[in-house]
Protein backbone atom coordinates (compact mmCIF):
# COMPACT_ATOMS: atom_id res chain seq x y z
CA UNK A 1 0.00 0.00 0.00
CA UNK A 2 3.02 2.34 0.40
CA UNK A 3 3.54 2.59 -3.34
CA UNK A 4 -0.15 3.43 -3.78
CA UNK A 5 0.10 6.07 -1.05
CA UNK A 6 3.18 7.56 -2.73
CA UNK A 7 1.34 7.81 -6.03
CA UNK A 8 -1.72 9.34 -4.40
CA UNK A 9 0.27 11.92 -2.45
CA UNK A 10 0.87 15.39 -3.82
CA UNK A 11 3.08 17.90 -2.04
CA UNK A 12 1.27 21.19 -1.33
CA UNK A 13 2.71 24.42 -2.74
CA UNK A 14 5.14 26.09 -0.32
CA UNK A 15 3.08 29.26 0.04
CA UNK A 16 -0.17 27.43 0.84
CA UNK A 17 0.37 27.57 4.61
CA UNK A 18 0.80 31.36 4.47
CA UNK A 19 -2.20 31.66 2.16
CA UNK A 20 -4.35 29.75 4.68
CA UNK A 21 -3.08 31.83 7.62
CA UNK A 22 -3.67 35.06 5.76
CA UNK A 23 -7.17 33.95 4.67
CA UNK A 24 -8.08 33.22 8.29
CA UNK A 25 -6.48 36.56 9.27
CA UNK A 26 -8.54 38.53 6.79
CA UNK A 27 -11.71 36.74 7.95
CA UNK A 28 -10.84 37.61 11.57
CA UNK A 29 -10.30 41.22 10.47
CA UNK A 30 -13.66 41.32 8.68
CA UNK A 31 -15.46 39.90 11.72
CA UNK A 32 -13.61 42.35 14.01
CA UNK A 33 -14.62 45.34 11.83
CA UNK A 34 -18.26 44.20 11.74
CA UNK A 35 -18.22 43.73 15.50
CA UNK A 36 -16.57 47.13 16.14
CA UNK A 37 -19.20 48.87 14.01
CA UNK A 38 -22.18 47.08 15.57
CA UNK A 39 -20.81 47.52 19.11
CA UNK A 40 -20.17 51.20 18.38
CA UNK A 41 -23.81 51.61 17.37
CA UNK A 42 -24.89 49.82 20.57
CA UNK A 43 -22.72 52.18 22.68
CA UNK A 44 -24.10 55.24 20.92
CA UNK A 45 -27.70 54.12 21.40
CA UNK A 46 -27.01 53.17 25.02
CA UNK A 47 -25.53 56.61 25.77
CA UNK A 48 -28.59 58.32 24.27
CA UNK A 49 -30.86 55.98 26.23
CA UNK A 50 -28.83 56.66 29.39
CA UNK A 51 -29.20 60.43 29.08
CA UNK A 52 -32.95 60.04 28.42
CA UNK A 53 -33.38 57.58 31.31
CA UNK A 54 -31.36 59.86 33.61
CA UNK A 55 -33.74 62.78 33.05
CA UNK A 56 -36.77 60.52 33.40
CA UNK A 57 -35.36 59.35 36.73
CA UNK A 58 -34.73 62.92 37.93
CA UNK A 59 -38.35 63.81 37.06
CA UNK A 60 -39.64 60.72 38.80
CA UNK A 61 -37.63 61.48 41.96
CA UNK A 62 -38.97 65.03 41.98
CA UNK A 63 -42.56 63.84 41.62
CA UNK A 64 -42.28 61.24 44.36
CA UNK A 65 -40.89 63.75 46.87
CA UNK A 66 -37.56 61.96 47.22
CA UNK A 67 -35.60 65.25 47.21
CA UNK A 68 -37.71 66.62 50.05
CA UNK A 69 -37.07 63.58 52.22
CA UNK A 70 -33.42 63.56 51.25
CA UNK A 71 -32.92 67.24 52.11
CA UNK A 72 -33.94 66.46 55.71
CA UNK A 73 -30.47 64.95 56.19
CA UNK A 74 -29.00 68.44 56.01
CA UNK A 75 -31.63 70.16 58.22
CA UNK A 76 -32.67 68.35 61.41
CA UNK A 77 -30.22 65.61 62.35
CA UNK A 78 -31.69 64.94 65.84
CA UNK A 79 -35.25 64.51 64.57
CA UNK A 80 -33.95 62.10 61.96
CA UNK A 81 -32.00 60.08 64.50
CA UNK A 82 -35.10 59.63 66.64
CA UNK A 83 -37.28 58.41 63.75
CA UNK A 84 -34.64 57.02 61.41
CA UNK A 85 -36.77 53.95 60.55
CA UNK A 86 -39.59 56.12 59.18
CA UNK A 87 -37.06 58.28 57.38
CA UNK A 88 -35.40 55.30 55.65
CA UNK A 89 -38.79 53.85 54.76
CA UNK A 90 -39.88 57.16 53.16
CA UNK A 91 -36.63 57.40 51.18
CA UNK A 92 -36.99 53.82 49.92
CA UNK A 93 -40.65 54.33 49.08
CA UNK A 94 -40.01 57.50 47.09
CA UNK A 95 -36.94 56.19 45.27
CA UNK A 96 -37.42 55.29 41.55
CA UNK A 97 -36.03 51.76 41.55
CA UNK A 98 -37.30 50.87 38.11
CA UNK A 99 -35.60 53.88 36.44
CA UNK A 100 -32.46 53.24 38.50
CA UNK A 101 -32.40 49.62 37.32
CA UNK A 102 -32.71 50.80 33.70
CA UNK A 103 -29.80 53.20 34.23
CA UNK A 104 -27.63 50.48 35.76
CA UNK A 105 -28.47 48.11 32.89
CA UNK A 106 -27.44 50.74 30.37
CA UNK A 107 -24.16 51.33 32.19
CA UNK A 108 -23.57 47.57 32.15
CA UNK A 109 -24.29 47.40 28.40
CA UNK A 110 -21.86 50.26 27.72
CA UNK A 111 -19.11 48.69 29.83
CA UNK A 112 -19.51 45.27 28.15
CA UNK A 113 -19.55 46.94 24.73
CA UNK A 114 -16.38 48.90 25.49
CA UNK A 115 -14.70 45.67 26.55
CA UNK A 116 -15.81 44.02 23.30
CA UNK A 117 -14.57 46.93 21.21
CA UNK A 118 -11.16 46.84 22.89
CA UNK A 119 -10.94 43.08 22.28
CA UNK A 120 -11.88 43.50 18.60
CA UNK A 121 -9.48 46.43 18.17
CA UNK A 122 -6.70 44.16 19.44
CA UNK A 123 -7.72 41.44 16.94
CA UNK A 124 -7.94 44.03 14.16
CA UNK A 125 -4.46 45.42 14.81
CA UNK A 126 -2.95 41.96 15.32
CA UNK A 127 -4.35 40.71 11.99
CA UNK A 128 -3.39 43.97 10.25
CA UNK A 129 0.21 43.41 11.37
CA UNK A 130 0.34 39.77 10.18
CA UNK A 131 -1.57 40.38 6.91
CA UNK B 1 6.35 25.75 21.13
CA UNK B 2 4.55 22.51 20.43
CA UNK B 3 6.33 19.37 19.39
CA UNK B 4 5.99 18.18 15.83
CA UNK B 5 4.59 14.93 17.18
CA UNK B 6 1.96 16.44 19.44
CA UNK B 7 -1.38 14.79 18.89
CA UNK B 8 -3.82 16.81 16.80
CA UNK B 9 -6.60 16.31 19.34
CA UNK B 10 -4.31 17.78 22.03
CA UNK B 11 -3.50 20.71 19.79
CA UNK B 12 -7.21 21.27 19.27
CA UNK B 13 -7.92 21.35 23.00
CA UNK B 14 -4.92 23.69 23.39
CA UNK B 15 -6.43 25.97 20.79
CA UNK B 16 -9.87 25.80 22.34
CA UNK B 17 -8.41 26.73 25.71
CA UNK B 18 -7.02 29.91 24.20
CA UNK B 19 -3.62 29.03 22.75
CA UNK B 20 -3.90 30.70 19.33
CA UNK B 21 -0.58 29.35 18.06
CA UNK B 22 -1.89 25.77 18.37
CA UNK B 23 -4.09 26.47 15.33
CA UNK B 24 -1.00 27.39 13.28
CA UNK B 25 0.56 24.07 14.27
CA UNK B 26 -2.59 22.17 13.33
CA UNK B 27 -2.69 23.86 9.92
CA UNK B 28 1.03 23.37 9.26
CA UNK B 29 0.82 19.71 10.23
CA UNK B 30 -2.31 18.84 8.26
CA UNK B 31 -1.89 20.81 5.04
CA UNK B 32 -0.18 17.91 3.19
CA UNK B 33 -2.96 15.46 4.19
CA UNK B 34 -5.78 17.80 3.17
CA UNK B 35 -4.06 19.01 0.01
CA UNK B 36 -3.44 15.49 -1.31
CA UNK B 37 -7.03 14.43 -0.66
CA UNK B 38 -8.54 17.59 -2.11
CA UNK B 39 -6.18 17.64 -5.10
CA UNK B 40 -7.52 14.34 -6.38
CA UNK B 41 -11.11 15.25 -5.52
CA UNK B 42 -11.17 18.51 -7.50
CA UNK B 43 -8.58 17.52 -10.09
CA UNK B 44 -6.34 20.56 -10.38
CA UNK B 45 -3.84 22.41 -8.16
CA UNK B 46 -5.43 25.85 -8.40
CA UNK B 47 -8.88 24.68 -7.27
CA UNK B 48 -7.24 22.43 -4.66
CA UNK B 49 -5.55 25.48 -3.09
CA UNK B 50 -8.88 27.32 -2.88
CA UNK B 51 -10.61 24.32 -1.32
CA UNK B 52 -7.76 23.81 1.20
CA UNK B 53 -8.01 27.46 2.27
CA UNK B 54 -11.78 27.16 2.61
CA UNK B 55 -11.38 23.91 4.57
CA UNK B 56 -9.07 25.45 7.17
CA UNK B 57 -11.25 28.54 7.34
CA UNK B 58 -14.18 26.27 8.23
CA UNK B 59 -11.99 24.43 10.75
CA UNK B 60 -11.25 27.77 12.43
CA UNK B 61 -14.90 28.84 12.37
CA UNK B 62 -16.28 25.54 13.64
CA UNK B 63 -13.41 24.52 15.96
CA UNK B 64 -15.80 24.47 18.92
CA UNK B 65 -17.84 21.73 17.25
CA UNK B 66 -14.90 19.30 17.47
CA UNK B 67 -15.66 16.69 20.13
CA UNK B 68 -12.74 15.52 22.23
CA UNK B 69 -12.19 11.81 21.64
CA UNK B 70 -13.34 11.68 18.04
CA UNK B 71 -10.75 11.16 15.29
CA UNK B 72 -9.37 14.55 14.34
CA UNK B 73 -8.19 13.27 10.97
CA UNK B 74 -11.68 11.98 10.11
CA UNK B 75 -13.27 15.24 11.33
CA UNK B 76 -10.91 17.36 9.25
CA UNK B 77 -11.35 15.19 6.16
CA UNK B 78 -15.13 15.41 6.56
CA UNK B 79 -14.83 19.20 6.33
CA UNK B 80 -12.44 18.90 3.37
CA UNK B 81 -14.67 16.42 1.57
CA UNK B 82 -17.82 18.51 2.04
CA UNK B 83 -15.99 21.65 0.95
CA UNK B 84 -14.66 19.92 -2.18
CA UNK B 85 -18.11 18.54 -2.95
CA UNK B 86 -19.74 21.98 -2.55
CA UNK B 87 -17.01 23.50 -4.71
CA UNK B 88 -17.56 20.98 -7.50
CA UNK B 89 -21.30 21.39 -7.22
CA UNK B 90 -20.96 25.17 -7.63
CA UNK B 91 -18.69 24.60 -10.61
CA UNK B 92 -21.21 22.04 -11.82
CA UNK B 93 -18.34 19.63 -12.15
CA UNK B 94 -20.04 16.78 -10.33
CA UNK B 95 -20.82 14.72 -13.37
CA UNK B 96 -22.47 11.35 -12.99
CA UNK B 97 -22.82 8.77 -15.71
CA UNK B 98 -26.23 7.69 -16.97
CA UNK B 99 -25.95 4.49 -15.00
CA UNK B 100 -25.07 6.08 -11.69
CA UNK B 101 -26.95 7.69 -8.90
CA UNK B 102 -25.65 10.52 -6.67
CA UNK B 103 -23.65 8.07 -4.58
CA UNK B 104 -21.88 6.64 -7.58
CA UNK B 105 -23.78 3.37 -7.39
CA UNK B 106 -23.82 1.75 -10.78
CA UNK B 107 -26.18 -1.13 -11.33
CA UNK B 108 -24.13 -2.45 -14.24
CA UNK B 109 -20.85 -2.79 -12.38
CA UNK B 110 -22.69 -4.07 -9.33
CA UNK B 111 -23.37 -7.23 -11.28
CA UNK B 112 -19.76 -7.77 -12.29
CA UNK B 113 -18.36 -10.99 -10.96
CA UNK B 114 -14.72 -9.88 -11.23
CA UNK B 115 -12.45 -10.60 -8.34
CA UNK B 116 -11.45 -7.44 -6.46
CA UNK B 117 -8.06 -6.35 -7.74
CA UNK B 118 -5.35 -5.26 -5.29
CA UNK B 119 -4.63 -1.54 -5.27
CA UNK B 120 -0.88 -2.09 -5.37
CA UNK B 121 -1.30 -4.30 -8.41
CA UNK B 122 -2.97 -1.42 -10.20
CA UNK B 123 -1.20 1.63 -8.83
CA UNK B 124 2.15 -0.06 -8.35
CA UNK B 125 2.71 -0.38 -12.06
CA UNK B 126 1.91 3.22 -12.81
CA UNK B 127 4.99 5.24 -13.61
CA UNK B 128 2.93 8.00 -15.16
CA UNK B 129 1.28 9.93 -12.35
CA UNK B 130 -0.53 12.23 -14.75
CA UNK B 131 -2.24 9.30 -16.45
CA UNK B 132 -3.43 8.04 -13.08
CA UNK B 133 -4.77 11.49 -12.21
CA UNK B 134 -6.74 11.47 -15.48
CA UNK B 135 -8.14 8.04 -14.70
CA UNK B 136 -9.16 9.11 -11.17
CA UNK B 137 -10.84 12.18 -12.62
CA UNK B 138 -13.00 9.92 -14.77
CA UNK B 139 -14.38 8.11 -11.72
CA UNK B 140 -17.64 9.30 -10.15
CA UNK B 141 -16.97 11.53 -7.15
CA UNK B 142 -18.32 8.97 -4.68
CA UNK B 143 -15.87 6.30 -5.87
CA UNK B 144 -12.98 8.73 -6.26
CA UNK B 145 -13.29 9.98 -2.68
CA UNK B 146 -13.31 6.43 -1.32
CA UNK B 147 -10.08 5.59 -3.19
CA UNK B 148 -8.39 8.84 -2.09
CA UNK B 149 -9.36 8.47 1.56
CA UNK B 150 -8.38 4.82 1.60
CA UNK B 151 -4.96 5.13 -0.05
CA UNK B 152 -3.93 8.76 0.23
CA UNK B 153 -5.30 9.50 3.70
CA UNK B 154 -4.85 5.93 5.02
CA UNK B 155 -8.33 5.69 6.52
CA UNK B 156 -10.20 2.50 7.33
CA UNK B 157 -13.47 1.68 5.55
CA UNK B 158 -15.34 2.37 8.79
CA UNK B 159 -13.80 5.86 9.03
CA UNK B 160 -14.56 6.53 5.36
CA UNK B 161 -18.15 5.41 5.90
CA UNK B 162 -18.53 7.92 8.74
CA UNK B 163 -17.02 10.74 6.70
CA UNK B 164 -19.10 10.22 3.58
CA UNK B 165 -22.21 9.18 5.52
CA UNK B 166 -22.70 5.85 3.79
CA UNK B 167 -22.93 2.31 5.20
CA UNK B 168 -19.79 0.20 5.42
CA UNK B 169 -20.94 -2.26 2.75
CA UNK B 170 -21.66 0.55 0.30
CA UNK B 171 -18.19 2.01 0.87
CA UNK B 172 -16.58 -1.39 0.34
CA UNK B 173 -18.51 -2.02 -2.84
CA UNK B 174 -17.69 1.47 -4.12
CA UNK B 175 -14.04 0.78 -3.40
CA UNK B 176 -14.23 -2.48 -5.32
CA UNK B 177 -16.03 -0.89 -8.24
CA UNK B 178 -13.54 1.98 -8.35
CA UNK B 179 -10.60 -0.41 -8.54
CA UNK B 180 -12.32 -2.36 -11.31
CA UNK B 181 -13.00 0.85 -13.22
CA UNK B 182 -9.40 1.99 -12.86
CA UNK B 183 -8.20 -1.40 -14.01
CA UNK B 184 -10.52 -1.16 -17.01
CA UNK B 185 -9.36 2.35 -17.92
CA UNK B 186 -5.72 1.37 -17.67
CA UNK B 187 -6.11 -1.91 -19.52
CA UNK B 188 -5.27 -0.54 -23.01
CA UNK B 189 -1.98 0.83 -21.71
CA UNK B 190 -0.91 -1.90 -19.34
CA UNK B 191 -1.52 -5.57 -18.91
CA UNK B 192 -2.98 -5.39 -15.42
Amino acid sequence: MDKTKDILTVAPPENLYFAVISRIGSEKKKIAIRSIISTGVVILLSVFAFVEAFFVMLGSLARSGFYNYFSLIFSDGFALASSWKDFVFSLVESFSFFEFFILLSLVFVVLVSIRLIVKNMKIFYATARTA
Amino acid sequence: MTSQFTDDAELMSDYLSGNESALDDIIKKNIPLVYSAVYFMVGNPHDAEDVVQETFLKLWKHAKKYRKGESFKAWLLTIARNTARDFLRKKKALVFSDFENDDGDNFLTDTLADKEPLADEIFGRQENKKMLEDVLAKLPFAQREVIIMRYSSNLTFEEIGKIVGRPLDTVKSQHRRALLQIKKYLAPNYEV
